[in-house]
């Protein structure tokens, strides 16, 4: 379908969100030429890559061509069959997030059990586990609609399986992934009519609970406020921040150009992934980045649009999960963003739909079609067509 | 879904405050997408200059300075392993065009050799291409000098001062003491497991064997780093800022130096090994396998001949003798066979057995050491004399698992856990034993027949020097049980706080003291009377011991004459001893490879360790010269 609404515009020339898709391919495939720039020396230089210097290219190339069939698949489902699909994925998400941590079964990198070797490729169940939990929670905040005022009926249980994914992320750990679902939930709870009070009370409870672990433990204190100056520990936790602020102040108004970045050349660890922004910030300067947040804030407003749409369609499920969506892309592509320029501590999240990784692309893409499905559904409802 | 939309849409105002909510979230996004650029916009744009300084193509980069290494000193403070400053010349690879050109041209500066060249290709290929690497160390004055004043035809080229390690002693405790090399991606998987990423960044040394490897951690230190402003070519032009390393702690060992190397040549050109241990503390006082290998070949990368020709050689100098062969212990086994019986209440120290010379088991001959026989034996004189014929029936009398559930106490056969890698189990026999080792089921039955050569240290019987010193140490310290170690304590080298690694008392052996001192008093005898009465004449202390000889082939029915076999397959000798025997401050175990009888070449071993540690007399021509030079490192 998505396809053919690609091949076939004159015969229905508004059919999808034609900004939402444009916006999402171009981060799409710049996020692969950075990957490739980014990755080009590492991989030269690796061992284990058999000293290929396309060995990410090509994989991200697959993975972006499975995330592209996975999406034009995606896009067929009706939401319907998304709402009553969700608990069963929520919980077969969960049952990956169970299996990841098995010693023997999950895989360890970096001291981080958080892939499952599938022969040729690794699967990463917190990644799927962010588009489970949009699905999810919206089925749930349309179900409980009618109590969402009653504090025991309505959000406690949805608080309950929110920490047990909470537990299951940090063991692994992964506390990007947990900041990212903890934030799906609560936004989705918000919109969906959780009490403005509660909400209020919850917000500030979190900052308390955080303010005091900053008080009590002095070594958290460092770890957090770390971030703000990283050269006191250059070489320590500082590292990758003080060559990523270095790649930043190098990139200027227009960059070194793409390619010339030197950070990405062994300094910057991570710089295909968690890192990306500073080689694009670096090669492209201020020009590219603002060229990637504009497309973020462009995707993460489209999909707030289309909710909005969708609710004065009396359509609940997918506006809850089209804004869902939009929290996730915004929220992740925020913190990895704020991370990259010392504005948050280190978490561990790439970059959506730009950052090399399968799991990752697999589950932005296919998120991104459910995200056009929604668009696509509202425009032919408000056409008279039935679906 | 009919019933829950309704639902929604009784609530008055619901809608509204749906839309009243996206808009606030919409609020919220733009807030954060506001900070991001502000962000943005303040790294990029305002703070550029300080980023990339005051100069076009300028740039900051973090230079890590490694900390120099932990020393490593003996008990008495003889420094067993240090560093030392040396210039190099050094090359960064992609900086250089052409690389050859470079290099020949460079030799027509300083002295290149090819074994350099050979160095510096393998180095290349093991590092990263923007590393410099060096392609000739220790430079005099003069080519530092001579250098420097042509440094500006070279660029990628640099004279830079390392610190490279140094074993002053050479070739003396290297098995103890082990060496470092190149890191290497074990070592990197290693220290990425460690969490020490960070603090490695700038070392290239890695401890790969023995101490150096075991407390690499504790030797390493803290890495600092420099922030420095640097020019197009790369050259350091200046330090903007400055985290100076913290050096590595320091060593002390428990192990005597100059007793080591007194012992070393007590072997001479034998194969062998010998652990001697404080029996009070548990402190290893030597640890000796020979021959020895000099561990400063490995420091700047062993060159390929010299590699080759430590493995190839028959007598393979790299193989731990002490803590990773494991042999038959022969009749050093027998004191604690002869307290397994007293234990168990088999023996008692005056029942005697008639020997005739032989024990007939169902048949099969087991012949005594002596033709004829020793007579009436009783305990003390089937220590002091050996007599076989005693423990073959006392074995059998104990059963396979009674010997084995006995030995088990004194660590046979288990990892002593002594503080260097690399230590093997040995084997302690037993019924659950054999039926793990083998696989056919009528190899994994224990036979009766089997235990009787165990009784006297045969058979399966395979242990560690380490194990038997241990034992020994554990028999002369009336039961009690410590932990072999060769680190007496650790010096932070920050606040200069003295870490004692503590005597660890394993445990508390449940044996009678009146038995202990039975087989004590037959240790003794066999220093004055018996089996090692010529090694200890005129000894000015009182050492108790126990010979030992282990078969390394069994000879069919041919007589065994020691001038007959080949070399490498007479039978190994043993001693195991401890002196003073009423106070014991010494207590080891030696072995030598086809040294045939123990009385004969592994006593007197035995003897000039005691004398010199007891005495400090010197074995006669052992080398005064060498004394000297000891005396010089210091």
């Amino acid at each position: 379908m998505l396809m053919q609404a690609l091949d076939a515009p004159r015969r229905a020339p508004s059919e999808v969100d034609f900004t939402l898709l444009w916006s999402t391919l171009l981060l799409l495939f710049f996020g692969m030429v950075m990957v490739y720039s980014a990755s080009i020396a590492i991989a030269e230089a690796g061992r284990f890559t058999g000293n290929q210097p396309g060995y990410f290219l090509m994989r991200h190339a697959v993975f972006l061509a499975i995330g592209i069939v996975a999406a034009a698949v995606a896009f067929q489902v009706p939401l319907n069959a998304w709402q009553q699909l969700a608990p069963w994925l929520f919980v077969a998400g969960v049952v990956l997030l169970v299996v990841v941590l098995i010693p023997g079964i999950g895989r360890e990198v970096n001291g981080a059990r958080r892939w499952l070797p599938l022969g040729v490729a690794n699967l990463q169940p917190s990644e799927l586990m962010k588009l489970f939990a949009v699905l999810y929670a919206a089925d749930y905040t349309v179900r409980k609609m009618p109590v969402m005022h009653d504090l025991k009926k309505a959000f406690l249980p949805m608080a309950g399986a929110m920490v047990f994914v909470g537990v299951l992320l940090l063991k692994e750990p992964d506390f990007g992934a947990f900041v990212v679902i903890i934030a799906i939930a609560i936004g989705i709870l918000f919109l969906g009519g959780m009490r403005a009070r509660l909400f209020a009370i919850l917000v500030v409870l979190l900052l308390a609970a955080f303010a005091v672990l900053i008080v009590v433990s002095p070594y958290r204190r460092d770890r957090i406020f770390g971030f703000m100056d990283p050269w006191t520990d250059a070489f320590g936790r500082g590292y990758q921040l003080s060559h990523a602020l270095i790649a930043f102040g190098r990139g200027e108004i227009f960059g070194v150009g793409l390619g010339a970045s030197v950070e990405k050349l062994f300094y910057l660890p991570e710089a295909h992934t968690d890192f990306l922004l500073a080689v694009i910030a670096e090669e492209l300067g201020l020009v590219g980045v603002i060229a990637v947040v504009a497309l973020f804030a462009l995707i993460v407003q489209r999909a707030f649009a289309i909710g909005r749409q969708a609710v004065a369609l009396d359509r609940l499920y997918p506006a809850l999960v089209a804004m869902g969506i939009g929290i996730w892309i915004g929220v992740q592509g925020f913190i990895n963003m704020g991370v990259n320029m010392g504005l948050l501590p280190t978490k561990g999240l790439t970059l959506p739909l730009m950052s090399f990784g399968g799991s990752g692309i697999l589950a932005n893409c296919v998120a991104l079609a459910i995200l056009l499905r929604v668009d696509w559904e509202n425009r032919q409802l408000m056409r008279g067509a039935k679906l | 879904m009919r019933r829950r939309h309704d639902a929604f849409h009784q609530q008055d105002g619901d809608f509204d405050r749906f839309r009243f909510r996206i808009g606030f979230a919409a609020v919220a996004v733009l807030l954060a997408f506001a900070l991001l650029f502000a962000r943005f916009f303040w790294l990029q744009v305002v703070q550029h200059d300080y980023y990339t300084t005051r100069a076009e193509g300028n740039r900051i980069s973090l230079v890590p300075v490694a900390p120099s290494r932990g020393v490593i000193v003996d008990r008495h403070g003889t420094i067993l392993a240090r560093n030392y400053s040396a210039f190099t010349l050094e090359i960064t690879p992609s900086r250089v065009a052409d690389l050859e050109a470079t290099i020949d041209a460079l030799a027509g500066l300083i002295e290149i050799q090819a074994k350099d060249r050979r160095r510096f290709r393998k180095l290349m290929e093991e590092s990263k291409n923007f590393e410099s690497i060096p392609i000739r160390t220790r430079l005099t004055d003069r080519e530092v000098a001579t250098f420097a004043a042509n440094r500006f035809r070279y660029p990628g080229v640099e004279v830079k001062a390392r610190l490279f390690r140094q074993y002053p002693l050479g070739e003396a405790g290297s098995h103890a003491l082990g060496y470092i090399g190149r890191v290497n991606d074990r070592d990197l998987a290693t220290i990425e497991t460690a969490g020490q990423d960070a603090n490695y960044k700038g070392t290239d040394h890695f401890g790969k064997t023995g101490l150096e490897q075991k407390y690499e951690f504790e030797l390493h230190g803290q890495a600092g780093y420099e922030e420095v402003e640097v020019d197009a070519g790369g050259r350091a032009v200046r330090i903007l800022s400055r985290t100076p390393p913290v050096p590595g702690n320091d060593l002390t060992l428990t192990l005597d130096a100059k007793l080591q190397r007194v012992t070393e040549q007590a072997f001479g050109e034998r194969r062998g090994a010998l652990v001697a241990i404080e029996p009070a503390t548990g402190g290893i006082l030597a640890m000796v396998s020979t021959p020895t290998f000099d561990p400063n070949l490995f420091v700047d990368g062993i060159r390929n001949e010299d590699w080759d020709r430590l493995n190839t050689d028959p007598d393979k100098p790299m193989i731990n003798r002490a803590i990773y062969s494991a042999y038959p212990p022969g009749s050093t086994f027998k004191p604690f066979m002869a307290l397994a019986a007293l234990e168990a209440g088999k023996r008692t120290p005056q029942q005697a057995i008639a020997d005739p010379g032989f024990f007939n088991f169902g048949g099969h001959v087991f012949m005594d050491d002596k033709k004829g026989g020793h007579g009436m034996v009783d305990m003390y004189k089937s220590i002091v004399q050996s007599c076989n014929t005693y423990y073959y029936v006392l074995a059998n009398d104990l059963g396979i698992d009674g010997i084995s559930g006995f030995m088990a106490q004194f660590g046979f056969g288990q990892r002593t856990g002594v503080d260097v890698e690399g230590e093997s189990d040995g084997v302690l026999p037993s019924q659950a034993w054999k039926k793990r080792r083998f696989k056919k089921p009528e190899q994994q039955k224990w036979y009766a027949g089997e235990t009787i050569s165990v009784g006297i240290g045969q058979g399966y019987n395979a242990y560690t020097m380490m194990q038997l010193a241990q034992a020994t140490a554990t028999l002369a310290n009336d039961g009690v049980m410590y932990r072999p170690h060769l680190v007496k304590y650790i010096t932070d080298a920050k606040t200069g706080e003295r870490r004692m690694i503590e005597p660890e008392p394993l445990r508390r052996l449940p044996v009678k003291q009146q038995h202990i001192d039975v087989v004590k008093r037959a240790l003794v005898g066999v220093n004055k009377e018996g089996t090692g009465a010529r090694a200890f004449a005129g000894a000015e202390y009182e050492a108790a011991g126990k010979t030992g000889t282990a078969q390394v082939f069994s000879l069919r029915g041919e007589k065994y004459v020691a001038g007959k076999v080949q070399e490498r397959r007479r039978d190994h000798a043993l001693f195991m001893a401890y002196a003073p025997a009423d106070k014991p401050k010494i207590a080891l175990a030696v072995l030598v490879e086809n040294g045939g009888f123990g009385a004969q070449s592994a006593a007197p071993i035995a003897r000039m360790v005691f004398d010199y540690y007891l005495l400090g007399k010197l074995p006669h021509g052992a080398a005064e010269e060498d004394e000297s030079a000891v005396e010089a490192d210091e």
